[in-house]
């Protein structure tokens, strides 16, 4: 349910992409580029904070050979993930925002989670792997907050807005 | 007397255990995979402390691992390069490697949102540099991803050897120049970019990036609309551009706010560009740090005859 509050900005906002397409006005965004590009990099450190002790738990006694192919994985995972979403919502898929909320609200829990699992079950290898599992929650929990605002979302509909007739 | 200095020295000794922490110390040691399930002792001279026993299973070879502190004109001969090459020096190498993919990955990440809210003061993006943004921003994640990674394998919670294999590796310093060829053509395309609004400031305005982002006057802005209009439209009349701009299609002249923002726009572009080439001539750079050590550290393999 869209409020009338949001339909007057809603409406402001297409005539703003309007002039925008008819190259008769500029716009930068500067707050919403910021957030895109933090929940960006973000989600890749979380990435890497989450599955590289999860890696060197479950890869204890892999080869280097397998260990260097589940570092592989977890980049092209991490890239999957994010780039072409994150591209996607530039070329107008506002809905796309729900699954960064997803992605780093997944990540954020499934950290924690290990962390609890560690601390209480008395794993000592998961508990060692606790630093980089906060910085996990720390990075993903922002990213989810970021993905949230206002400004992210102005940003999807600008962009929704500016690619809805192509 | 002689015994009060001795006692001293002894009392420094077991200080020194107290100084070491054990968890850090086990970890590094644990980077070493032939040492992983070890004992490690701490040999003051005279006696020995079993700082971690071996674990309770059987092994063919048992590894004790002997930490002794080093006396003063005692040469220290037989360093391990493995243990060496976990040096502090690596984890500040791999973090600035890691600022500037990561910096590079944000400016073409601007770079791919930023450009579809700008006016192309360089005469429109094509397809193919627009593709080519996509595959800078694509490549530079993917650079950030690994230089975050490798940073991850540098610190205590990592495997260091693992960065130092990889290095050795055909395969991953092809991929790793495959990814930096894709960044650095984006970087150029956008340098290209540059290169063709400079050209186009210049031809209508005659004034510098700096000057421009300053102020320019509304003959100066109107010469460079048209001019811009000339480049999107080529061979265009006079007669049909004015009936472009009288239609509303074009404006009459942009705004010192809408060039001003572009030229910045197409900076950060060329900024990108200078990240990714500088991210990769950091990559690859060997340091040797020579750091002179104050323990001695054996390695004792135990083994069994009949």
């Amino acid at each position: 349910m869209v409020s009338e509050k949001e339909n007057a900005h809603f409406s402001e906002l297409e005539k703003l992409v309007e002039s925008i397409k008819q190259r008769q006005q500029v716009v930068i965004f500067p707050p919403g580029i910021a957030s895109f590009i933090a929940v960006n990099i973000l989600l890749i450190a979380s990435f890497i904070t989450f599955f590289a002790p999860v890696m060197t738990i479950i890869g204890d006694d892999w080869e280097m050979s397998q260990k260097a192919g589940g570092q592989f994985l977890v980049i092209l995972l991490a890239v999957i993930c994010i780039v072409p979403p994150a591209i996607l919502i530039t070329r107008g898929k506002k809905n796309l925002q729900r699954w960064f909320i997803l992605l780093s609200s997944a990540l954020a829990f499934m950290a924690a989670l290990m962390v609890v699992v560690g601390l209480t079950m008395n794993n000592e290898a998961i508990a060692y792997q606790s630093p980089p599992l906060y910085v996990c929650i720390i990075t993903s929990s922002l990213a989810a907050f970021l993905a949230q605002t206002s400004h992210y979302k102005t940003l999807t509909l600008f962009y929704y807005l500016l690619h809805k007739h192509e | 007397m002689a015994a009060i200095p001795q006692a001293i020295h002894q009392n420094q000794k077991i200080n020194l255990l107290e100084q070491i922490d054990r968890k850090k110390l086990f970890a590094r040691i644990n980077k070493i995979p032939k040492l992983q399930s070890s004992r490690i002792v701490f040999y003051d001279g005279n006696k020995l402390i079993e700082l971690r026993p071996h674990p309770p299973m059987c092994m063919a070879n048992k590894l004790t691992v002997v930490i002794k502190p080093k006396e003063k004109q005692e040469k220290i001969v037989g360093q391990n390069l493995e243990v060496n090459r976990q040096d502090n020096s690596s984890f500040y190498s791999e973090l600035a490697s890691t600022g500037l993919s990561c910096g590079a990955a944000v400016l073409s990440w601007i770079a791919v949102g930023g450009s579809s809210a700008a006016i192309p003061v360089s005469g429109g993006t094509s397809a193919a540099i627009t593709i080519l943004a996509w595959g800078a921003a694509t490549a530079s994640s993917a650079q950030c991803a690994n230089s975050a990674y490798r940073l991850y394998n540098e610190t205590d919670y990592g495997n260091s050897e693992m960065n130092a294999w990889l290095d050795s590796q055909a395969w991953y310093n092809s991929t790793t120049t495959v990814l930096d060829i894709v960044s650095v053509a984006g970087g150029v395309a956008a340098a290209g970019a540059t290169v063709k609004m400079a050209l186009n400031l210049s031809k209508s305005t005659g004034k510098s990036f700096k000057e421009v982002l300053k102020q320019l006057t509304r003959h100066e802005r109107k010469r460079l609309t048209e001019e811009l209009i000339r480049a999107q439209n080529p061979g265009i009349s006079n007669k049909a551009l004015k009936m472009f701009v009288n239609a509303g299609k074009y404006p009459k002249r942009y705004s010192n706010l809408e060039i001003s923002s572009s030229v910045r726009l197409q900076l950060k572009d060329a900024m990108g560009a200078a990240f990714s080439f500088a991210g990769s001539a950091s990559s690859g750079i060997i340091r040797s740090p020579n750091r002179i050590p104050e323990m001695g550290i054996a390695i004792i393999e135990e083994f069994e005859t009949w």
